[in-house]
């Protein structure tokens, strides 16, 4: 005698095996062949008969189950990379605000403790921008696999990380100004570190203008990311050479580091696409 | 007639979203309206909806939530988000311009079949 509740589960343990497929999506797909099954029946075909027809309706358990994983496997990459960066702002967060209220503390200086927590916090959460761009041309050059889907998960992250980085530079160079104003007596004098910080906000700003345009790819993104990054190492630690404001020796040979990694970085799509002209794979 | 696969694979992201603008529903639910609104001449392979509809909510165009139906089974209702509505609008867009361009070639040229 047919049971369907048994044949049932035995179905749904055969899903569960391939390990693809969560309690959660073989609970949606046994609503739906109960639904598809309880319509068949209505229309005069017998259980089992039912149950058979509404399973092959469904189609293949280890396609279904293949589609499942496809959706799965990479975002988990993707996942891990973008929340190690929100990690990473969580950081930037705290290092600022210790720095704050060090200088806070030294200097009794609350003023300066505000525009220089405020300003670190900025150009770090620029930097770590140029990250989330770094991986995002890696993977669009290693797999093309849910391009789609993690274009829309990367211009999330951009999106919250540029306003944040906006909002940290913003702050930090008008209470740079006002302490300029108090210390100096007046608000602007065009040092090249107050040039720098206009220009990061410049191209902040113009990054947020790519983001919410969504017409760019991601590594059209992850190029504007390293570049925006580019231009923030100028304006942090270049300004800070040019005006022979004391910069350690070690920190001018990590500066080159990075600057050359973010250039080959910034170059690869380049380069790749010059290798193969007509290549679509960085479409993505 | 019965689509080519590429077809119902391209298709199936606007359909779904067009289903989703005029309310919640759950995936039966939207399966049987696309073969209700084609005549049945549309047919899915029925699994296949639930992947896309979990690649849709991943990419934070569509939310879910389980709740129990006037029926009284327990089912996923999805839901269209803001990313949602502007997806589909831009899908639809494009959607036009393509019926448009076949549209006025098929006007001009003589039809072979």
């Amino acid at each position: 005698m047919f049971d369907l509740n048994r044949e049932m589960a035995r179905w749904k343990t055969l899903m569960a095996r391939s390990g693809s497929c969560s309690a959660d999506e073989i609970e949606e797909l046994e609503s739906h062949v109960r639904d598809e099954t309880a319509a068949f029946v209505a229309a005069g075909r017998p259980e089992q008969q039912a149950f058979e027809a509404s399973l092959q309706r469904l189609g293949q358990w280890d396609a279904i189950c293949g589609e499942f994983a496809k959706n799965g496997h990479v975002c988990r990459c993707d996942s891990l990379v973008l929340w190690a960066n929100s990690v990473m702002v969580v950081l930037v967060v705290a290092g600022s605000a210790v720095l704050a209220m060090w200088v806070a503390a030294r200097r009794q200086d609350g003023l300066l403790a505000i525009h220089l927590g405020a300003i670190l916090f900025g150009y770090c959460t620029a930097f770590l921008v140029s990250l989330s761009g770094a991986y995002a041309i890696v993977r669009c050059m290693i797999t093309q696999s849910r391009a789609e889907l993690f274009r829309t998960r990367f211009v999330r992250h951009l999106q919250l990380l540029l306003t944040m980085a906006l909002g940290g530079c913003v702050s930090g160079t008008i209470f740079g100004a006002w302490w300029a104003r108090r210390e100096w007596g007046q608000y602007w004098s065009w040092h090249p570190k107050e040039i720098g910080a206009i220009a990061v906000i410049a191209c902040l700003l113009l990054l947020v203008l790519f983001v919410n345009m969504r017409r760019l790819s991601s590594v059209r993104l992850g190029q504007a990311c390293l570049a925006l990054s580019l231009v923030t190492s100028g304006a942090w630690f270049g300004a800070g050479i040019y005006a022979s404001t004391g910069v350690a020796p070690v920190v001018v040979m990590l500066l080159s580091v990075l600057v050359t990694i973010q250039l080959v970085l910034f170059c690869l799509p380049l380069l790749q696409v010059a290798l193969r002209p007509g290549t679509r794979r960085l479409a993505g | 007639m019965s689509q080519s696969k590429e077809l119902v694979a391209a298709s199936a992201t606007p359909m779904i979203l067009a289903i989703l603008s005029r309310g919640e529903s759950y995936g039966y639910a939207i399966i049987q309206e696309i073969r209700e609104l084609s005549n049945e001449q549309i047919t899915w392979t029925d699994g296949m909806l639930y992947p896309v509809l979990r690649r849709l909510e991943q990419q934070g165009l569509l939310s879910s939530s389980w709740r129990m139906a006037e029926s009284g089974k327990r089912r996923r209702y999805y839901r269209l988000k803001k990313d949602g509505e502007r997806a589909l609008g831009e899908q639809r867009l494009q959607w036009q311009l393509t019926h448009r361009v076949l549209q006025a070639l098929w006007e001009k040229s003589p039809c072979l079949t």
